[in-house]
């Protein structure tokens, strides 16, 4: 299982987002979703460099970005993201490890978003 | 001339001389080092006429060392006999195969004299590990 479906997961499985989002997790941005939701998108993946093998271990930059009708909505829904994630041992033996945070008036959508990097 | 990159190094640790199917897997940045001429012998004497120092090499040099780092699998046998030789101190083989045309070969026999992990919050398990040599080295083109 690789970072964003342990992630994916983790989250869908938390009852402090659920309670706050459902089932509304999303893995690719899709159009037109109820609000509020979170959306997951690997930035960045490191593999090791090896002499050999495919490398077994990679070093992800998952950004997960809540989007919410209003500010205070979206802050609260990444501090219960961050609850979940930070530090948790996902199903697949990771371990994530918040690294930034932002918050942003997304035009495109319309919403407030609040987005959380994970180191995994 | 033909030239190549370094990508494609094949490590094995053994007892064995030589190792055959004991393959460090997951091997990364490494280092050999084909050791060290001893120092110069003085050999100047009072006919020594073009104003040079003259010295002779002794005819000895330091075994051959070499370091790498490891993604380090604690359930891998060959990452589980690097620990263990380090512990015990007992003489293994390392035979490195290089990635050229004609793979040539490099063979010593050693001893793990160190190994560190460090262990930062983000990060790989890797075990560095540092093979000295204890004889000559035996070189295949």
């Amino acid at each position: 299982m690789d970072a964003e479906d342990a992630i994916f997961a983790a989250l869908v499985a938390d009852a402090s987002v659920t309670s706050l989002v459902g089932t509304r997790v999303f893995k690719v941005h899709t159009q037109d979703p109820v609000v509020p939701y979170v959306v997951l998108q690997r930035i960045a993946e490191t593999p090791a460099a090896l002499h050999r093998e495919a490398s077994e271990i990679e070093e992800v930059l998952v950004q997960v970005t809540c989007f919410s009708t209003t500010h205070a909505g979206a802050r609260a829904l990444i501090r219960a993201i961050k609850s979940a994630l930070d530090g948790q041992l996902l199903s697949n033996g990771d371990r994530p490890t918040l690294t930034d945070g932002r918050t942003d008036y997304d035009e495109a959508t319309g919403l407030y978003r609040a987005d959380a990097d994970f180191i995994v | 001339m033909a030239k190549y990159k370094t990508k494609g190094l094949i490590a094995k640790f053994a007892t064995a001389n030589p190792p055959t199917t004991q393959t460090i897997i997951q091997l990364g940045d490494s280092s050999l080092e084909f050791g060290e001429r001893d120092a110069l012998i003085n050999v100047t004497t009072h006919d020594t006429s073009t104003g040079t120092h003259e010295f002779l090499d002794p005819g000895f040099k330091s075994p051959a060392s070499f370091s790498g780092e490891i993604l380090y699998d604690p359930a891998d046998q060959v990452h589980e006999d690097i620990r263990s030789a380090f512990e015990s101190g007992n003489d293994r083989y390392l035979l490195l195969t290089l990635p050229d045309t004609g793979a040539a070969t490099i063979l010593f026999k050693c001893r793990v004299k160190s190994m560190s992990m460090p262990l930062p919050v983000m990060g790989k398990m890797v075990l560095n590990v540092q093979l000295e040599g204890l004889a000559s080295t035996t070189f295949t083109p």
